[in-house]
């Protein structure tokens, strides 16, 4: 079998209090296939009472083709520990189709005709933000580069909703590398910001080649960091 | 967004669900010598309202089951009395994309959507005689969650099982993902002391008697003896006999204390 599969944990840290404050983990995986497939796997956990007053328990299980382009996404979410919704979502070039059931909407199906194919899928693991900056060109000159149609499986900051396809347009600038030190290791890595508009500004740091995940800041008032904590590659 | 409350107004930071996360190794000696020829990672977060999710992703090499290498990741879910709820499958065969689908149980309804390389885009409505009470989607960590099934108030040591439904009938779980339902009978064997790669535990044993089942399998399933932790059904240990002469046994154990 000659798939690669990466294991890892990121360890979410509120800043906005003036101190650090654990307040979520993340324990994630990636398997890069035989035939090109990603397939991301990430269990969430947000405390209540800093993103928002709820806490939330999140399941995704995210397959990419071998461009870093979207082919499903499934997602299961519980609030305040009870079931609040899940759904499978397919990209396939031509529509985006979605089948949901939450407490909040019942049964919903979606087919989102597409223009282009979707650059990315904002599931809200903190592995999908990284996954965003996948579809930046580095081949292009410029250094802000506009993602159209970036399907939303939530609006809410802490992704807390439906789940339900949103479209959603976000600016991607690329800053240059960097090295940068998180408690599993120091790594030479890209670092990328999401100009904040509708969300609050974003940064992102990973390693492209292999690819690995390193850290998330994000400003405003949910000042916060995302460290990777724990790495294994099998 | 609603905007947070004050501190003082909320609970701050308590979460009440657990999770447990272990690894488990397959081995055979179907060759005549030992040969590790699988292993799956598997957790379980029994959530504040009851529900049970399962995450197991499985890696199968060819030549024990069958003359194919499985990759295979499963979410699935049940309520709080290990009924199912929901179950999303993906599978690759030979390092190749074979299908994805998601299935949901709501009282005497189950409904699949899925993709395959096989079937195309295929949804499923199966009427139910009556509420599904398990589903097989493979990873062995998750063949514990047929278990409670068995009620252990009757004094019949095997109970025979209609209608137990599955995401494919493969022995492997290499098809589809698409329901289809198998009958099977499960004897409780008692419970034992078992020791294994993740420690020595308290365990009851059952056993799948899946030869009674009429032919609804493309190739006889051999027995499957299986051990779990009591009452929360926990994967321990399992044996399959026959071509497989295969065990499958927790080697990792996370308690999450």
């Amino acid at each position: 079998m000659t798939h690669r599969t990466v294991r890892g944990k990121i360890q979410y840290i509120y800043e906005a209090r003036g101190s650090d404050e654990e307040f979520g983990w993340e324990w994630f995986s990636i398997t890069h296939h035989e035939d090109g497939q990603h397939t991301v796997r990430a269990q969430c956990e947000i405390k209540a009472g800093f993103v928002a007053e709820r806490s939330v328990t999140r399941d995704v299980v995210y397959s990419l083709d071998r461009q870093y382009r979207p082919l499903d996404c499934f997602v299961r979410l519980h609030e305040s520990g009870h079931f609040l919704g899940a759904g499978w979502f397919r990209f396939d070039g031509q529509c985006a189709h979605g089948v949901a059931k939450s407490v909040k909407t019942g049964v919903t199906t979606q087919i989102i005709p597409l223009d282009n194919p979707i650059p990315s899928v904002g599931a809200h693991p903190l592995l999908c933000d990284m996954l965003h900056c996948m579809a930046y060109d580095h081949n292009k000159q410029a250094r802000v580069q506009r993602s159209r149609g970036v399907m939303m499986t939530s609006l809410e900051l802490d992704g807390c909703s439906g789940p339900f396809l949103t479209p959603h347009n976000m600016d991607i600038e690329y800053l240059g590398e960097e090295n940068v030190s998180v408690p599993a290791g120091s790594f030479d890595a890209e670092h990328y910001r999401f100009p904040g508009v509708e969300f609050p500004e974003e940064e992102v740091w990973l390693v492209r080649e292999p690819l690995q995940f390193v850290r998330v800041r994000v400003g405003g008032s949910m000042k916060s960091r995302y460290d990777l904590i724990k790495i294994s590659n099998e | 967004m609603r905007l947070p409350k004050t501190r003082n107004e909320i609970v701050v930071g308590i979460m009440n669900h657990k999770t447990i996360r272990g690894k488990v190794a397959y081995h055979s000696h179907a060759s005549g010598k030992q040969r590790e020829f699988g292993r799956e990672w598997f957790s379980i977060t029994t959530h504040q309202d009851g529900e049970r999710t399962l995450r197991a992703q499985c890696e199968i090499e060819r030549g024990v089951v069958a003359e194919r290498d499985v990759l295979r990741d499963v979410t699935y879910t049940t309520d709080s009395l290990f009924r199912p709820v929901d179950c999303y499958t993906r599978i690759h065969a030979n390092g190749k994309f074979l299908g994805a689908g998601w299935m949901r149980f709501r009282g005497c309804e189950a409904e699949c959507e899925s993709l395959s390389a096989t079937n195309g885009r295929v949804s499923q409505r199966v009427r139910l005689e009556r509420p599904a009470r398990s589903l097989g989607s493979h990873p062995v960590s998750s063949d514990a969650f047929h278990l409670p099934r068995f009620d252990h108030r009757l004094q019949d040591r095997v109970q025979y099982q209609p209608d137990v439904w599955m995401t494919s009938l493969e022995h492997d779980g290499c098809s589809g993902p698409l329901l289809a339902s198998l009958p099977l009978s499960l004897e409780y064997c008692g419970r034992e002391t078992v020791t294994v790669g993740a420690g020595t535990f308290e365990a009851d044993h059952y056993r799948f008697l899946i030869e009674v089942a009429t032919g609804a399998v493309p190739r006889q399933h051999p027995t499957e003896d299986l051990w779990c932790l009591p009452n929360s059904y926990i994967f321990i240990k399992a044996t399959v006999g026959g071509y497989m002469a295969a065990s499958f046994e927790l080697v990792e154990l996370d308690l999450g204390i």
